[in-house]
């Protein structure tokens, strides 16, 4: 309250110096012009310059073009500060400034108030601002709604020198939160402003029908006027024609005299009047264009913000879209990381399954290991120790046989050569399985000339072939990885078969080849012959331990032969099977690796 | 008069078998003749001549299991593919030296056998043979 008293004080005696034409023009801004012109001498009259009897004038300086300038000018031709004349100086540029005692500058024109404060140091110069931070300048004032207020960087302005009024000191704003809410104030007033230029526009047409009516008032005058002159001339007439009543108007000369003056004291007046109402029209159109200048000049700023606004606006949607394209990007990037992690968890289930099987299957195959060791082991042990109960009966067969002969009659006696035969049968059958546990334990593989081979198993079947008359044909053969002696055997027991295994009227005839593989990872090895040839139920049992095709009176044997064969291969890590026709022959094929 | 089971058929591969199981049933008084053979085709060969040669059809049939080529099974398949008047009334007892006859009595549901008997055969055995699968039958009709 105490404030806004003051204030109004201060106001009064300024309204009554301007007078009617001010109070003429009400519009918003006018108010604000003329009060910070006169907030800024107040100040001035209020501060003591630490210099104050170096300057004879009072020169107070203005930055930017700023209409203050104008304001200030005009006041000075009304009033003084600290007792001496007021001139007002303009500064376009913060280093020019010098000279001067008071420096105003408004933060519309963007004046650096750092840089503005470092340039005035030492010059004696008091600041006074507007719209800038708090604290940031000496003395800062900031528009409220029609009046300011002001804050005051004591601490500043001390260390400069200058000396506050305690009145100055006790209304201006003390912390910058107040500075910031009275900020926003002009903030939202600079927004009613805005409204406000229509309104003044409108105001601007009034004016100019006021003027209209003032010109029209002029002219009336104007005809006021010349009918004053025309009274004058009817008067100047009537003293004529009263002079020429001569002396006995004479007597009354004295009060024409005194009629005459009183009429050229009215006709002055008037002619005074008249060329105050020009003044007034002259200096109302002033204005007036000054109004529209600065109507102009706002709506430009409008029109500037606008403009920015735009800009924003579209540099706001632009980077909307480059947002929503970076978060396209993103979730496409994690959508594929998702993928590829997916994948990675797939792939390690299916190799992690893969790998169980794997240890599943080495444990599978050390048990096999150990279970086909056990066996050989078995067979090797029962084969040992069956032989020597078998060799007593057939030890007891004989005696029997060659010393009681006489004694037994036919059924006794053939009963005797059968348990001799079968006693011989049990022997041979238990060294084949002997024979056969031992196969496949040989490790001293070698590189085995399949050629020469084969010509030493013809040298010791040369009896077999002689009496049968067979025909061996044997291909160029290959080097071969393997044990020797149970290749031998392989051969042994195949050309034997072949040989065997034919009908008492053909002559058999063998033939013995090999060749690689597609993959060029093995050698097949084929052994061919004429013989009766094997029906397809049996092709697969000729190779299990003991299976026999026929009676042993048909073809002798014990049915290990291809057994053997079978197992021999299998450890040398080949495969052996067989082709044929009954009646025409058949091929036993092998193969072990290059 | 005439032995209850007139006439028995052996196959087996093996000769001495043939010959001892010959003996035994020669022995004992409820079995006729036996004719002996080598291997399954042999029988089957024989069993398809009858209805020519009007030579006499078995009563029972001893069949051993293992035999090379044609094994006992197989020999089982071909004999129900013969001709029913051929077949009917003939028992098929098994006879074997298989050290698991759970096996065999397990495949033996597959085929139709009359019986399973463990070798070599006895008199004991033959008198329970002859009491299962005879008697009955005689003493009913007789």
């Amino acid at each position: 309250m105490l404030r806004s008293s003051f204030i109004c004080s201060l106001l009064f005696g300024f309204f009554l110096l301007v007078g009617s034409v001010q109070a003429q023009e009400s519009g918003n801004e006018q108010v604000k012009r003329v009060q910070r012109t006169i907030f800024i001498y107040n100040i001035a009259q209020q501060v003591t310059w630490p210099n104050a009897s170096d300057f004879d004038t009072f020169s107070i300086g203005v930055l930017g073009p700023d209409r203050v300038a104008i304001d200030l000018q005009v006041m000075a031709q009304r009033r003084q500060i600290q007792g001496k004349p007021v001139e007002v100086v303009r500064f376009n540029k913060v280093k020019d400034v010098q000279g001067i005692q008071l420096l105003y500058v408004n933060r519309k024109f963007n004046y650096d108030i750092n840089y503005v404060l470092s340039s005035l140091s030492g010059k004696n110069i008091l600041l006074i601002s507007e719209d800038y931070n708090y604290n940031t300048s000496m003395i800062n004032m900031v528009n409220v709604g029609d009046s300011f207020e002001y804050e005051i960087n004591k601490p500043l302005l001390l260390s400069t020198g200058f000396i506050v009024t305690p009145s100055l000191e006790n209304y201006a704003v003390s912390s910058s939160e107040k500075w910031k809410e009275l900020f926003q104030e002009t903030q939202d007033d600079l927004a009613e402003e805005e409204k406000q230029v229509e309104a003044q526009q409108e105001i601007i047409s009034e004016r100019d029908k006021e003027i209209k009516e003032q010109e029209k008032a002029l002219s009336q005058k104007d005809e006021i006027i010349t009918s004053s002159k025309d009274l004058l001339t009817r008067q100047q007439d009537s003293i004529l024609e009263l002079a020429s009543q001569n002396q006995l108007q004479l007597q009354k000369y004295e009060d024409k005299v005194l009629i005459e003056q009183e009429l050229e004291r009215t006709i002055a007046n008037q002619v005074e009047f008249l060329r105050t109402q020009q003044e007034t029209i002259d200096s109302t159109n002033t204005r007036i264009a000054g109004q529209l200048e600065i109507l102009k000049a706002q709506e430009d700023e409008i029109n500037e913000k606008q403009r920015i606004l735009d800009a924003q606006d579209e540099t706001i949607s632009s980077q909307k879209k480059v947002n929503m394209l970076l978060l396209v990007i993103a979730g496409l990037l994690l959508l594929g990381a998702l993928l590829i992690y997916r994948g990675y968890l797939q792939k390690r289930k299916l190799s992690d399954a893969l790998a169980e099987k794997n240890s599943e299957f080495e444990m599978q195959a050390a048990e096999l290991k150990q279970k086909n060791a056990e066996l050989e082991q078995f067979a090797y042990i029962a084969s040992h120790d069956l032989q020597e109960p078998l060799s007593t009966i057939s030890s007891l067969i004989g005696i029997l046989k060659e010393d009681y002969d006489h004694l037994f009659d036919d059924v006794a006696k053939q009963s005797l050569q059968f348990m001799d035969d079968s006693s011989l049968r049990m022997r041979e059958l238990i060294q084949a399985l002997l024979k056969h546990s031992k196969l496949g334990m040989n490790q001293d593989k070698t590189y085995v000339n399949v050629n020469t081979l084969l010509k030493d198993i013809q040298g010791d079947l040369t009896e077999k072939i002689k009496t049968t008359g067979a025909e061996i044909y044997v291909d160029d053969m290959p080097e071969v990885l393997a044990s020797e002696v149970e290749l031998r055997l392989v051969y042994q027991n195949l050309i034997t078969n072949a040989i065997k295994f034919t009908k008492d009227d053909v002559v058999p005839e063998i033939n013995i080849s090999a060749e690689k593989t597609q993959d060029k990872a093995f050698w097949e090895f084929s052994v061919s012959d004429n013989g009766i040839g094997i029906p397809g139920a049996y092709r697969d049992r000729i190779f299990a331990i003991f299976q026999r095709l026929h009676s042993r009176e048909e073809y002798e044997g014990t049915g290990i032969g291809l057994a053997h064969v079978k197992k021999i291969i299998d450890a040398h890590g080949g495969r052996i099977w067989v082709e044929s026709t009954v009646g025409e022959g058949s091929t036993f094929f092998f193969t072990l690796p290059v | 008069m005439m032995n209850p089971v007139e006439f028995v058929l052996l196959i087996d591969d093996d000769n001495a078998t043939n010959f001892f199981n010959g003996m035994m049933l020669g022995k004992h008084d409820s079995f006729g003749r036996t004719l002996a053979v080598r291997s399954g085709s042999e029988a089957l060969d024989f069993l398809q001549s009858i209805p020519n040669t009007d030579a006499q059809k078995p009563d029972l049939i001893f069949l051993d299991i293992n035999m090379p080529g044609m094994n006992g099974w197989e020999f089982l398949d071909a004999f129900k593919e013969l001709p029913v008047h051929i077949t009917e009334g003939i028992k098929v007892i098994l006879l074997s030296t298989s050290s698991n006859p759970e096996e065999v009595k397990k495949s033996m549901r597959k085929y139709s056998v009359d019986d399973y008997i463990n070798k070599p055969l006895s008199m004991n055995i033959l008198d329970s043979v002859y009491e299962v699968h005879f008697q009955k039958q005689y003493s009913s009709t007789s």
